[in-house]
């Protein structure tokens, strides 16, 4: 019970911080000039009181963060979707849950490794076609960033369509329309919904995306003018910034975290209309319209699209892992694992510790407050009339796992490591990525109680055996294969993320940790560090490699679970 | 002879949210006979025999009105609900067995109420699975998963491991309805001596069911108890023209 209100506490107090933060410094800016300054050039002695000596308009950060999630949403959004209507209607059925299958995995990998493969092989291409020969920029970070959101279309569209009546296309078919007509003027439409669900979820992905934008944007504070010029956005700013950041720049930094808050919040509002409304709408709208002119019409041409882009799918991504592998390998020797720090990047070995530390104490922390968190909504409320209460929580558990890292990163480094008093360390990133990692937990246990039979539950209150006992000791183990599936996801979301872990842990490269309390880095900041920042390339992609093979052999094991899971279940039942 | 009432129920009204799907029900069962509940489909047979374990508590938005006693006690006043359920057990239309051994099954809620000892659970495994007329069939996997059971040796498991909770009332929603006729008459003769003990309720499709085996018989229809009787006096002289109408297919 007072589990479930932790996420309700937790995204409260995020936008106290972010409101109260930055009120002052916004109030002292001014804030109009704060959001339509046409400049940002910090200056970290300006204080809330006196002269200002910087300019903090963040105007051209935003329009760089739009335009960047835009381009995302149109490489990505379009391969994606073609792939993911590739899959559900022209592959094969023998192939198509390979491919599907792959795709997951990669959807998998840590976003930095997206980023650092944008930053290795991306831009020296893409310096090619540069009339300036400078690459950075938002064409480079609209690539790499939507290379990261295909899975995530992909799967999403290829479930709709494959949710889709199956009377709508033997309708279509009957009137005589081939098979790609069918599909592209017929079925496609009627997932309309689902697949700008998917797009939205997404964009909302995009925005976010902090260290990455990091590596690829430039970094330079201007209007994206041309797609070869360096840009800066919201995220990328605070990561750059936060280190050092005097009175009053800590408050702008936080009022653009407010300002993407938004942003990202609208995006997600956005997603759930979409994702609920019941109306079906169709043929209406532009968008609707632009398709039945463009794609419907030509469905041949759209058909070779699909191939094409589930061939690019498969190729770019499969090459991500390749090559970050091959560049890896030679570097990892024994003196890179195990070796002790000796002033030099030759050794991950400290990370290797953290990573380990963190894992272990972020879980400790969050799963029992988010199993509790589901069995309270699950097992305690639902069956009673759905309360405000209930829609409260589970409201909050959703906007709480949308939010950007970079946001709760912020939240961490001035609460859990300032205010409280812990200083950056691993300690305070285990408590900031708890926040992120307690809603995927309370949803996937929700999500694994469910699918526990209800005539369980039926059958055990009918013996008058109680709440708890039914709960702990029959759907529990029931819903085992969930929950491990649930530990998973939840180990390699943590493994993943680096912008809050970045902020909280301070992000130092150095001797093995002594305690929580020590600084540090995890194997995915330490990409980060040692790619980016001082330029030691084969250490980070022997990192990265390190961090790929946990991340695919994490996936595949939950996937092993579950199909063994399954294939016992259907052999007791025949 | 007359036995006892034991449960006893008064102007009974039942509402899931708008819909109305019990109205005044007035009856007077007897203990230790079987009675039967027959009516079409949907006219709320189910719905009233969850009303006495109060499994309805359970559904969102279902009101209920009127009086249900058991043994004189008020079964809606203030009384806890793990114990009403354990003095009135229930087997469900489909076998819901546990995921877990044939013996865990059994011993899941006792272990639950107390009853700790191995000797014990031991003792009561074995007594309610010979009641449930399944001993001689299952005494070599007590401890092999349930679900490997025929579907009929699973609701006789079901009916075990309501007797194992020792309760004086059972109520059974169309218990063979989803078996086949050789474990339906296997079924059909558990009632007859689970009566011996037991005050069994017995919801059914089946009017030969309902004639062969009960003592008293109600016909339900639009959430209205229109007849109620000795089973052979209803039968033979059916008073309510709707029923009339039913027993001779009319319907
Ligand atoms: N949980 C519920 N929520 C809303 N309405 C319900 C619910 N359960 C039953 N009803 C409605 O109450 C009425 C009575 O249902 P009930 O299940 O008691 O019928 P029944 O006589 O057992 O039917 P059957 O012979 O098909 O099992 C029906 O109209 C049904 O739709
Ligand atoms: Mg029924």
């Amino acid at each position: 019970m007072t589990a479930a209100f932790f996420s309700v506490v937790t995204i409260a107090s995020i936008f106290v911080f972010l409101t109260s933060g930055s009120f002052m410094a916004i109030r002292k800016i001014g804030f109009l000039e704060f959001i339509f300054g046409p400049a940002w050039n910090s200056n970290p002695s300006d204080t809330l009181v006196g002269e200002i000596a910087g300019s903090y308009g963040i105007l051209p950060l935003i329009v760089s963060t739009f335009a960047s999630a835009i381009g995302a949403l149109i490489v990505g959004g379009v391969i994606g979707f073609f792939t993911g209507v590739y899959l559900a209607r022209f592959c094969s059925k023998k192939t198509s849950p390979y491919i599907s299958q792959l795709i997951n995995l990669l959807a998998a990998i840590p976003s930095i490794v997206y980023g650092y493969f944008g930053m290795m092989i991306v831009l020296p291409l893409l310096s090619y076609l540069s009339p300036t020969g400078e690459s950075t920029g938002t064409l480079a970070l609209s690539i790499v960033l939507g290379l990261m959101i295909v899975p995530t279309v992909t799967a999403l569209t290829k479930s709709s369509l494959e949710n889709v009546d199956e009377s709508l296309y033997e309708c279509a078919a009957a009137l005589g329309l081939s098979h790609d007509k069918a599909v592209f003027a017929i079925e496609v439409p009627s997932v309309q919904r689902g697949v700008m669900a998917a797009l939205l979820l997404g964009v909302g992905r995009a925005l976010g995306e902090t260290l990455t934008s990091v590596m690829l944007a430039g970094n330079k504070v201007n209007y994206p003018t041309s797609l070869f010029r360096s840009i800066r956005t919201i995220p990328g700013n605070v990561a750059l910034e936060i280190d050092g950041a005097g009175e009053l720049q800590l408050g702008a930094l936080i009022g653009s975290a407010l300002v993407l808050f938004v942003l990202v919040l609208v995006v997600f509002g956005m997603y759930n209309i979409v994702k609920n409304s019941k109306k079906k709408q169709q043929g209406q709208g532009i968008f609707a319209k632009l398709w039945a002119n463009t794609v419907a019409r030509f469905t041949k041409a759209s058909k070779v699209v699909s191939i094409v882009s589930t061939g690019i799918t498969i190729f770019v991504l499969s090459s991500i892992v390749v090559l970050i592998l091959l560049n890896g390998a030679p570097n990892l020797g024994r003196q890179f694992l195990t070796g002790t720090y000796s002033g030099g990047y030759d050794t991950i070995a400290a990370p290797i510790v953290t990573t380990m530390m963190y894992v272990l104490l972020t879980a400790l922390v969050s799963f029992p407050i988010g199993v509790c968190t589901a069995i309270y909504l699950t097992e305690y409320t639902s069956r009673q009339k759905k309360g405000r209460i209930t829609t409260l929580i589970e409201i909050a558990i959703d906007t709480l796992s949308g939010i950007p890292s970079v946001i709760v990163g912020l939240f961490g480094v001035v609460v859990f490591a300032d205010i409280l008093g812990i200083g950056t360390s691993i300690l305070a990133g285990c408590l900031t990525i708890s926040l992120m990692i307690i809603p995927l937990t309370s949803r996937a246990t929700q999500e694994a109680l469910r699918l526990v039979p209800e005539s369980y539950r039926e059958g055990a209150y009918a013996l008058g055996v109680g709440k708890a006992r039914t709960t702990f000791e029959l759907l529990f183990p029931s819903a085992i294969p969930g929950l491990l599936t649930m530990v998973i996801l939840a180990v390699g979301r943590m493994l993943s993320d680096s912008a809050a872990v970045m902020f909280t842990m301070g992000g130092v490269l150095g001797p093995l940790p002594t305690g929580y309390l020590s600084q540090g880095s995890t194997l995915s900041t330490a990409i980060y560090v040692l790619g980016y920042q001082h330029e030691y390339y084969g250490e980070a992609y022997a990192t990265a490699s390190i961090l790929i093979i946990i991340v695919l052999s994490l996936n595949l094991l939950s996937t092993f679970i579950l199909n063994r899971f399954r294939r016992s279940s259907r052999l007791r039942k025949a | 002879m007359a036995n006892r009432t034991i449960i006893k129920v008064e102007g009974l009204n039942l509402f899931y949210e708008e819909l109305q799907a019990l109205s005044n029900v007035n009856l007077d069962i007897a203990e230790k006979e079987i009675t039967a509940f027959i009516g079409p489909s949907g006219c709320g047979k189910t719905t009233f025999l969850k009303c006495i374990n109060r499994m309805n508590d359970l559904v969102p938005g279902c009101v209920i009105e009127g009086k249900i006693s058991i043994n004189d006690v008020d079964i809606y006043g203030n009384i806890n609900v793990d114990m009403l359920r354990r003095t009135v057990g229930m087997v469900f239309q489909k076998p819901n067995v546990f995921p877990m051994s044939v013996y865990d099954n059994i011993a899941f809620a006792p272990r639950g109420h107390g009853t700790r000892k191995k000797a014990d659970l031991d003792a009561l495994v074995i007594d309610s699975l010979t009641r449930a007329g399944l001993f001689q069939e299952v005494k070599d996997r007590l401890h092999k998963p349930a679900d490997e059971l025929s579907r009929g040796q699973q609701q006789r498991l079901c009916i075990a491991r309501a007797l194992a909770i020792g309760p004086e009332i059972i109520l059974m929603d169309e218990p063979t309805s989803a078996l086949d006729p050789i474990s339906a008459e296997i079924i059909e003769g558990l009632c007859r001596e689970l009566k011996e003990n037991y005050t069994v309720l017995l919801v059914t499709h089946n009017m030969q069911q309902a004639a062969r085996v009960s003592d008293k018989t109600a016909f339900f229809l639009l959430g209205q108890c229109l007849e109620f009787g000795e089973t052979s006096q209803v039968f033979s002289h059916p008073q309510n023209e709707e029923f009339q109408k039913y027993i001779s297919g009319k319907f």
